[in-house]
């Protein structure tokens, strides 16, 4: 049961990881920090919870790294149903969501240099920094809109190669499939009818469960890869 | 030559170009045009050598284009070790460059608010300087961000090297305690960046692990054992 001899465990501890991490940066942080459409009161909880915000960035690169490794375990996990897919899925998966994540921390870093309010930010008056600080909170929301077509793209070809496995049951690639889209959706409504983002958010939100059920899976059960040769597999199951 | 031994010394001469190009951006042009807190001086300084300025950012953009190489490179020296490893180091680094070449668009932001084109003028100049500043630091910034990096893909390499049976495990050791000084320098600055300049100097003498494997694979390339070399 050793997880270093089950490669889908390994995904699904990685997957677990990234499941308890992207929420403080994605949800706790604007909760708890961010009044809408108030920057005055928004910098002043940032500058009030300095540390708390930076540990939100220091989550979102956690996050970056993670999915540089899931993606590489799904990879080895799933190279022998096709390789191409595979390969897919760290490109959409792990490669570019990374960068994205990365580059996103500096709007971050941006909005909390203009709350801590440098020196040589003194021309500004300080409630021109806090819009501007402001301007830089929302733009790190709209990358993450952004980010939210590779979120949903990715898991096409995930979801392809869960159904093809023979190891893994054939709902959660559907589920997965479904979860794609919903992001998709989210992405779309973000970027063409903002007004929608909250309302379209609330709806698909079950199809979002695809990826927290397909994680558990993983964890709970497992998953190796086996030769599709039946009774070899009997003899590997043994 | 030994195929293994020809392709270690690649590595290391497109490694050791970094050399050149990564202290240019890094160290050379901020020590140079750019006045700590002070947002006219800096500005002053970058109109009065725009060119040099310019000369930076394209450095930044050759050094990650390097990058890419030396790890193109290294992946084929190594991937005979182990596969797994060497495409994590290569996907680490293929993110950092990326990442790289974003965080060049700072340093045009600075240096189109610093120049103050028409469109800018409903800004005051020492607005424009402040704005210029802040894209500057956000510049510092994406470094600290991508040291995650820097520090990351030289787990799996240095865990390559020790590896190999072809290159000193020693160099390899070395990597990887490079690598955690990265992650110390890169995590204090985002965390405590008070104490950024002390951990800086403490973890120093240590990035010079880099250098000592660039200057290994260039000189002395790859010790394949003779009976390795019979069994091939």
């Amino acid at each position: 049961m050793s997880s270093t001899h089950n490669p889908g465990r390994v995904a699904g501890f990685l997957y677990l990881l990234l499941v308890v991490l992207a929420p403080v940066r994605l949800i706790y942080i604007p909760s708890a920090l961010y009044v809408r459409g108030n920057a005055t009161a928004t910098a002043n909880n940032i500058a009030t919870h300095e540390l708390l915000f930076r540990l939100g960035m220091v989550s979102d690169l956690l996050c970056g790294t993670i999915v540089i490794f899931l993606t590489l375990a799904f990879y080895r996990l799933f190279k022998a149903v096709d390789q191409n897919l595979a390969v897919l899925v760290v490109i959409l998966g792990g490669l570019l969501p990374a960068a994205i994540d990365f580059l996103n921390v500096l709007n971050d870093a941006a909005a909390l240099m203009l709350v801590r309010g440098a020196d040589f930010l003194s021309v500004f008056d300080k409630p021109q920094r806090d819009a501007l600080a402001m301007l830089f909170l929302r733009l790190h929301h709209q990358e993450i809109v952004v980010a939210e077509i590779l979120w949903g793209l990715w898991l096409f070809p995930l979801a392809i190669l869960a159904y093809r496995s023979r190891f893994l049951p054939r709902f959660l690639g559907v589920w997965l499939i479904i979860n794609g889209f919903a992001y998709l959706i989210m992405s779309f409504t973000g970027l063409l009818l903002p007004q929608y983002e909250d309302m379209v958010s609330n709806i698909v939100f079950p199809a979002l469960l695809g990826e927290m059920a397909f994680m558990l899976w993983l964890v709970i059960k497992g998953a190796k890869p086996q030769p599709l040769d039946a009774s070899a597999s009997l003899s590997a199951v043994g | 030559m030994h195929p293994t031994d020809k392709a270690a010394r690649v590595a290391g001469a497109v490694y050791l170009s970094m050399v050149v190009t990564a202290p240019f951006s890094l160290i050379y042009i901020p020590s140079t045009l750019i006045v700590r807190g002070n947002a006219t001086a800096t500005a002053n300084n970058i109109l009065a050598h725009e060119t040099l300025f310019r000369l930076g950012i394209v450095a930044d953009l050759i050094t990650s284009i390097i990058f890419i190489c030396v790890v193109l490179a290294l992946y084929r020296l190594l991937s005979g070790v182990n596969k797994t490893l060497a495409s994590l180091m290569a996907a680490l680094v293929l993110v950092s460059a990326a990442v790289g070449f974003m965080n060049v668009l700072n340093n045009i932001a600075a240096l189109t608010l610093f120049r103050g084109s028409d469109f800018l003028a409903v800004l005051d100049k020492p607005q424009r300087d402040a704005l210029a500043m802040l894209f500057i630091r956000l510049h510092g910034q994406g470094n600290v961000i991508n040291e995650i990096f820097w520090g990351l893909w030289l787990f799996p390499f240095g865990v390559l090297v020790m590896r190999s049976g072809f290159l000193p495990r020693i160099l390899g050791v070395w990597l990887i305690i490079n690598g955690f000084a990265y992650l110390t320098t890169s995590l204090t600055g985002l965390l405590a960046p008070q104490y950024m300049e002390k951990v800086s100097n403490i973890a120093f003498p240590v990035l010079f692990g880099e250098l000592a494997i660039m200057l290994w694979l260039v000189i002395k390339g790859a010790k394949v054992q003779p009976f390795a070399a019979v069994a091939s």
